[in-house]
């Protein structure tokens, strides 16, 4: 929400927060600081110039603070001694944490007083949350003290400080290292009397303020894993009468009543990465620079160098396609395709609930209240609500947002809760935005002449099968897993204990490799959670589950069924019928049996030709090495052709290289299939040969990019196809073929496979 | 103009809602070629017995070619269609060269070339239907006989050419005769291998048979030969329709069969784990049934040619600085954070995205009530199940789908559909079929991908004063009013309700290109039946407005007269006048009531208004918030008038 927010934290980095405790190996003071550090990349991810923050040391080696400076007597100076202000009330940004990281070290000293680094902070904090008419401003104000309890405290003025803190409103916030607290459940054994005495002053300064909390470090640290999720203003959407009827033609007989209309849900977005280019500054460095985007516009120009002619942004009109036709349209006449539409919120009838399908929701909701100055409204819109809410019953809505805006269909929903009665809306889809998919049932079967089979062995579930499943998911329940805050069963995963893992994840990244340039980590535990099922569910619908697997019986596809090995080669495709085409081919009837790839029917004569090898071995690879010539010779024509023509966007050059690529994919998946790529690769480093030879020959190099390199048409690699033992063509020499060059790769993967 | 976004130029997000083109199939273009062929004969030229005046089964092929050429330049505008006569008399596809004196396809008529429809297209196809002159000059069938296999191989060759690398192209076959080679086996046996022909093009055959009068359309005669179908895909059973050629309702089954058909199917996942319980797995498909049309975008054209041109547009990325242009392995990936960046290499980006590979796995059950209303963010994904990567799929999905409509419950999931797409909890709902009044499927059997929303996609309600609860009199009398003023069928059915600005953005589109008047007013199913609700609920209405009046103003007046109460009597009296003070003062434009802006109006005082306050009024009132300040004053001054 917005609002100015003022933050300091006190940190104690006494010589004793250098040690490690409680079976830690990190220093308590970076046991701690993993909390400030934590809160403060958070504030200063949310890139508000209102958040500002402050940071004082205690037990600092040296002093540098203004009531040490201005102090008259020597106890006072005493007093503020060892205790530093690192960094005033600020907008944090990324050049100050660095130095604060080299400041924020635990020091040679053990003296300082934590209640008068309070007191040091408080003027900081009221001057700089001040308007200038001397009148505190709008802020939330707070203070957070992290300690490790050792060192001397004087606990004279804790009273007084306590009524100040809270005259000024501040809240304050004591995170101690290996604090006591029997809420969270911890106690260090070991501690001494000094700790002891210093954690009771402190809880009595907690005590002693509205607003505050005392923790232990470990349970604080603890709960910045839990995500923050950002709070936003409600947002108004509509405001305006919601009717039923049209009360300027029916005045009687129309319903209007005056409401607002909110968000109710809106997808959250991840933040998102800018480009940037990266420029070196010298040998040691580089820094980064924005890049920007400009446009440039070309059409097609068979007379212009290069086919292409670029134009001015001032020479160009705008236009739609209608089909493939331009439709040229003026700057005046632009909006003359715009429905127009007035602003409207209108009721067109009423559904029952049961009768509307919740998948045909398009989208995010919002809410709608009446206007809540207006009694009239709200009572006449809690009629609606109550009426809808008692007869189980939606409202239908047309809505429009702004003049001249699309109208949208909406699902109106009553929403009754103590303190609210409201509307909540969902979009509806139009006409076109179904897809008249048709899919066969799943409960019955046809077969072939039209007979309906309500019983399948293997298409449709047993009745064993249907009540193991039934089983399972009895036991597979969520409805009462969760607990409440009273403790009583509850929903599990509730919406409000979802966060978006990926959202968090980032953020998190973004702060860490912000602070200490961590690379990114696993994601944490409790953005994961919910990623399978409960462990107290796993254990307990164990015996179901093995049942439902049993009687499911269900088998895994081995991972490369098609095309490895000739021995599993594609089955023959049948039409419905069952018809062996081959066979008829084969038993002399028409056609005759097809040796040579026409021009014309190039795809099925290829792939005819490869399912009908002759019978031996060594016979067959040369057949499919002819073959493969053949249709390798008509891939180059194709391209010799379609480079001579001139460039039209879709016209018969690109439809030529089309063809050709295609072809290519073909003889790649027919070789690789057939575990012969090396078939394939010969022809393909020999057609890049082709393609590159000539320096000159812009269409070969912008087919080899376009096509062979976009498409991944290159060499098949022994990876690809998992075929190790046989092709030396590996995934990075496979990768190395798509650079422009001809040297790579070599050819030794033939001379090896022919010896 | 210069901030404007140019066309070609894709929106990150809306990319990731596009369809994913899938890993197997990047190197094929995903668009989709159909090819529309109509059987010419005496038989399909013959308009049905019973009623003379109805079309022909030829012309309602036609019909819904044309149909089915203006729908698709809205809904899939890249796409291509084509339109090819076979049986008829004539042919128009020699080539030049050719002297052999025999035609190449003979009996074939390509009556609109397999391309991107042009608006010369549309028109042609529809003077045709609507000039019974030149449709009977041209449909005349042949008195000798056509081969399917010169249909086939002309079919194949129009494909070849005009639709190279499309990773689908279809052909649809409509006729009415069942054997058409009448025992000729060889004929037969040379159609049977064109047909393989362009299975191994990958062309998809689709019938769609028409059953005389006399007798039905027997497939197994022929057309079971020439038709594949993918063996892992148990939806070539889907019952067996042939169409009546009877009748009016010819037209409207051949179009909703042919619409149904207007899509390529094509999945957005193939073979996707569905983990049901640890070691239980399942594989399933997914579709975007749901798709929200928008007009496409406007481009930039060129007119200084002979006629206006598409222009190319190129994005370039040049250094702030220098204004060099940027090598791709220079540019890298930052955050802002902290006034400054924060440079994520390209494994970092990959980690931060990583999850797991693709599944969906169920976490456990809920009822379907625990899904609230308010509860949506996306629209859903269908599923479907494979057998691709499990044998026994199917079986156990159904089982699943039947368990969950007879228990009113519904799967929750971890779902991450793709490689390196962000994780989402969804509910999985199942859906019953629906049919339509011809007996059609109209929503399919099957499971529904719902996404939950995160805690992060809520948005806090506002704060309100606690509700004042209507009486149940006051409900009582808006219960009628809901229950006289049900949609048709008690259902909201989306056929009902195409989009009105995406249709007349495309009306205004074809009769510009076309060059015709376009129509004065844009039919607009979405409105309110403002005449059947005065007449249906008017009554009603009425007396629900008389009864809110008198309880509104009962409860006003009863509130007066507690705080009258509370405060004592003169105190009350003082306040108002104190109040109507400020309001006149320091009240803002956006926070004042109507009548007061009207009072403001009239003295001529809107002018003492900030802009900012102007903007936000208009903004409120759904007008134009732009402008300088004179043009805001007046449009505000109107309003008041108007209103």
């Amino acid at each position: 929400m917005a609002g100015k927010e003022a933050t300091i934290y006190i940190v104690d980095v006494g010589a004793t927060t250098a040690e490690c405790h409680s079976g830690r190996l990190e220093s308590d003071l970076d046991f701690g600081m993993r909390y400030v550090w934590d809160k403060i990349t958070e504030i200063m991810a949310s890139e508000r110039k209102s958040f500002t923050v402050g940071i004082v040391g205690f037990r600092t080696d040296e002093t540098l603070n203004e009531q040490y400076d201005q102090a008259d007597t020597y106890d006072d100076k005493e007093s503020y001694k060892n205790i530093s202000v690192f960094k005033k009330l600020e907008q944090m940004t990324m050049s100050d944490l660095q130095p604060l990281q080299q400041k924020i070290q635990a020091s040679n000293n053990s003296e300082g007083d934590a209640i008068s680094a309070v007191v040091v902070a408080i003027p900081l904090m009221e001057k700089h949350t001040m308007l200038k008419s001397g009148k505190p401003g709008k802020y939330k104000r707070k203070i957070v003290l992290l300690t490790d309890g050792q060192g001397n405290i004087s606990d004279d003025e804790v009273g007084p400080i306590a009524q100040k803190l809270n005259e000024l409103e501040i809240e304050i916030a004591i995170i101690g290292i290996d604090f006591d607290d029997d809420d969270y459940g911890f106690k260090e054994e070991d501690k001494d009397d000094n700790k002891r005495r210093n954690e009771n002053i402190l809880k009595e300064l907690a005590d002693g303020c509205t607003e505050s909390l005392f923790a232990t470090a470990a349970e604080a640290i603890e709960s910045l894993a839990k995500p923050k999720v950002k709070a936003t203003k409600p947002y108004i959407t509509y405001e305006g009468p919601l009717k039923l009827g049209n009360d300027a033609e029916y005045p009687e007989t129309a319903m209007v009543i005056d409401v607002k209309r909110y968000f109710r849900t809106k997808l959250a977005k991840a933040p998102s990465a800018r480009s940037m280019a990266i420029t070196k500054t010298d040998a040691l460095g580089s820094s980064l620079e924005d890049v920007k985007t400009s446009y440039s516009y070309e059409v097609n120009d068979p007379e212009a160098p290069g086919g292409k002619r670029s134009l001015q942004r001032e020479e160009l009109d705008k236009g739609y396609l209608y089909g493939s036709t331009v439709v040229h349209i003026n700057e005046s006449e632009l909006n003359e395709t715009v429905l127009e539409t007035t602003q409207s919120f209108e009721i067109i009838g009423f559904i029952p609930n049961d009768n509307y399908d919740r998948f045909l929701t398009m989208g995010e909701s919002c809410i709608t209240i009446a206007q809540p100055t207006n009694e009239k409204a709200v009572m006449a819109l809690s009629s609606l609500i109550h009426a809808l809410h008692e007869l189980g019953s939606y409202a239908v809505a047309r809505f429009v947002p702004k003049e001249n805006k699309p109208p949208q269909l909406l699902l109106l929903a009553p929403c009754i809760e103590p303190d609210m009665e409201a509307l909540v809306d969902i979009p509806l889809p139009f006409a076109e935005d179904v897809r008249l998919y048709r899919f066969a049932p799943l409960d019955r079967l046809f077969t072939t002449s039209g007979t309906i089979l309500k019983s399948h062995k293997y298409l449709l579930p047993s009745e064993e099968l249907t009540k193991a499943m039934g089983d399972y998911m009895d036991s597979m329940d969520l409805s009462e897993l969760g607990t409440d805050d009273d403790g009583n069963p509850t929903e599990y995963m509730m919406i409000d204990d979802l966060y978006n893992p990926h959202i968090h994840r980032l953020n998190q990244a973004i702060r860490r490799k912000a602070i200490s340039n961590e690379t990114v980590g696993e994601p944490a535990e409790i953005l994961v959670r919910y990623r399978e099922p409960p462990q107290t569910l796993k254990d307990q619908t164990k015996s179901n589950l093995a049942t439902l697997k049993r009687v499911a019986n269900v088998q895994k596809v081995p991972d490369k069924v098609v095309g490895v090995g000739k021995s599993k080669r594609r089955k023959q495709a049948t039409p419905l019928s069952n018809l062996n085409i081959n066979e008829l081919v084969a038993a002399g009837s028409e056609p005759a049996k097809r040796t040579k790839i026409d021009p014309a029917n190039v795809i099925p004569d290829f792939k005819y030709m490869l399912e009908n090898p002759p019978v031996t071995e060594e016979a067959e690879h040369a057949f499919f090495t002819t073959t493969c010539k053949q249709l390798g010779a008509i891939i180059r024509s194709t391209l010799e052709t379609s480079f001579k023509l001139p460039i039209v966007g879709g016209g018969p050059r690109e439809k030529g290289l089309d063809r050709a690529s295609e072809f290519l994919s073909i003889m790649r998946a027919g070789m690789s299939g057939l575990e012969t790529p090396t078939i394939y690769n010969d022809y393909i480093l020999g057609l890049k040969k082709w393609l590159l030879a000539d320096v000159e020959n812009v269409d070969g190099k912008q087919f080899f990019l376009d096509y062979i390199k976009r498409k991944k048409l290159g060499l098949i690699s022994a990876e690809e196809i998992d075929m190790r033992t046989f092709l030396e063509v590996s995934a990075a020499k496979a990768e190395d073929f798509y650079r422009l060059t001809l040297e790579l790769p070599d050819r030794t993967v033939k001379a090896e496979e022919d010896s | 103009m210069s901030n404007e976004k140019p066309s070609w130029m894709h929106n990150q997000d809306e990319e990731e809602d596009e369809e994913e083109t899938q890993d197997e199939t990047n190197y094929k273009q995903m668009k989709d070629a159909v090819i529309f062929a109509i059987d010419i004969s005496e038989s399909m030229l013959t308009s049905p017995e019973d009623d003379p005046k109805a079309d022909s089964p030829a012309m309602a092929a036609l019909n819904c070619a044309s149909h089915f050429m203006e729908q698709r330049i809205i809904s899939n505008p890249k796409d291509m269609m084509g339109i090819l006569l076979f049986g008829t008399e004539s042919t128009n596809l020699n080539d030049e060269g050719n002297t052999s004196g025999k035609d190449k396809y003979p009996h074939c008529y390509l009556l609109t070339e397999l391309d991107v429809p042009s608006a010369k297209d549309v028109r042609r196809l529809k003077e045709l239907i609507s000039d019974s002159a030149e449709a009977n000059a041209l449909l005349v069938p042949t008195s000798g006989h056509c081969r399917i296999s010169d249909l086939l191989f002309c079919a194949n060759q129009r494909f070849n050419l005009q639709a190279p690398n499309f990773d689908s192209r279809r052909l649809f076959v409509i006729t009415d005769s069942d054997s058409p080679h009448d025992g000729d086996k060889k004929a037969m046996s040379v159609s049977t291998t064109r047909a393989k022909d362009l299975y191994d093009l990958g062309v998809v055959i689709e019938l769609f048979p028409i059953s005389r009068p006399e007798e039905t359309f027997d497939r197994t005669k022929f057309y079971d030969n020439i038709i594949y179908r993918d063996p892992n895909e148990n939806e070539n059973t889907y019952g067996v329709s042939t169409f009546k050629s009877s009748g009016i309702g010819l037209l409207q089954d051949l179009l909703s069969d042919i619409n149904s058909k207007q899509v390529a199917k094509r999945s957005l996942f193939n073979d996707l784990k569905f983990e049901i319980g640890p070691g239980l797995e399942i594989s399933v498909k997914g579709y975007n049934i749901l798709q929200k049309q928008i007009p496409a975008r406007s481009h930039f054209v060129y007119t200084g040619g002979e006629e206006a041109v598409i222009v190319e547009g190129k994005t370039n990325q040049n250094r702030e600085i220098s204004q060099e242009s940027v090598v791709k392995k220079d540019l890298k990936k930052a955050y802002k954070f902290g006034g400054s960046q924060v440079l994520f290499e390209k494994k970092d980006v990959d980690k931060v995205k990583d999850f797991g590979g693709p599944v969906i796995r169920l976490v456990g059950f809920k009822p379907k009530s625990m899904l609230p209303i308010w509860a949506s963010v996306k629209k859903s994904t269908f599923i479907y199940p494979s057998e691709g990567g499990f044998v026994g799929s199917i079986r156990v999905f159904v089982a699943l789908w039947k368990k969950l409509l007879d228990n009113k419950k519904m799967g929750i999931a971890w779902c991450i559909p793709r490689k390196n797409a962000a994780p989402t909890y969804v509910a999985i709902l199942p859906s019953e079929e629906k049919l339509a009044d011809n007996g059609k499927q109209i929503s399919p059997q099957g499971l529904w991908l719902y996404q939950i929303p995160f805690a992060d996609d809520l948005r806090s309600p506002p704060d309100v004063p606690k509700p004042i609860r209507a009486s149940d009199e006051l409900v009582d009398d808006m219960r009628k009013v809901v229950q006289q003023l049900q949609l048709p069928k008690a259902t909201y059915d989306p056929r009902r309700y195409p989009n009105p600005s995406l249709q007349w953005h495309y009306t205004i589109l074809q009769a510009m290109a076309l060059e015709q008047e376009p129509p004065e007013k844009a039919s607009d199913k979405t409105t309110g039946k403002h005449k059947q609700i005065d007449k249906r609920a008017g009554e009603y209405i009425k007396k629900w407005g008389t009864t809110l009046d008198k309880q509104a103003r009962a409860f006003m007046a009863e509130r007066k007269s507690s705080l009258k109460r509370e405060l004592g009597v003169d105190v009350e009296e003082d306040k108002p006048k104190k109040k109507a003070k400020t309001a006149a003062t320091t009240q803002k434009l956006e926070d004042m009531a109507d009548s007061d802006v009207n009072k403001l109006a009239a003295s001529g005082l809107i002018g003492k208004c900030v802009i900012a306050e102007l903007k936000a009024w208009c903004a409120m009132k759904g007008l134009p918030s732009t402008g300088k300040k004179a043009d805001l004053v007046d449009r505000v001054e109107r309003w008041c008038d108007e209103n």
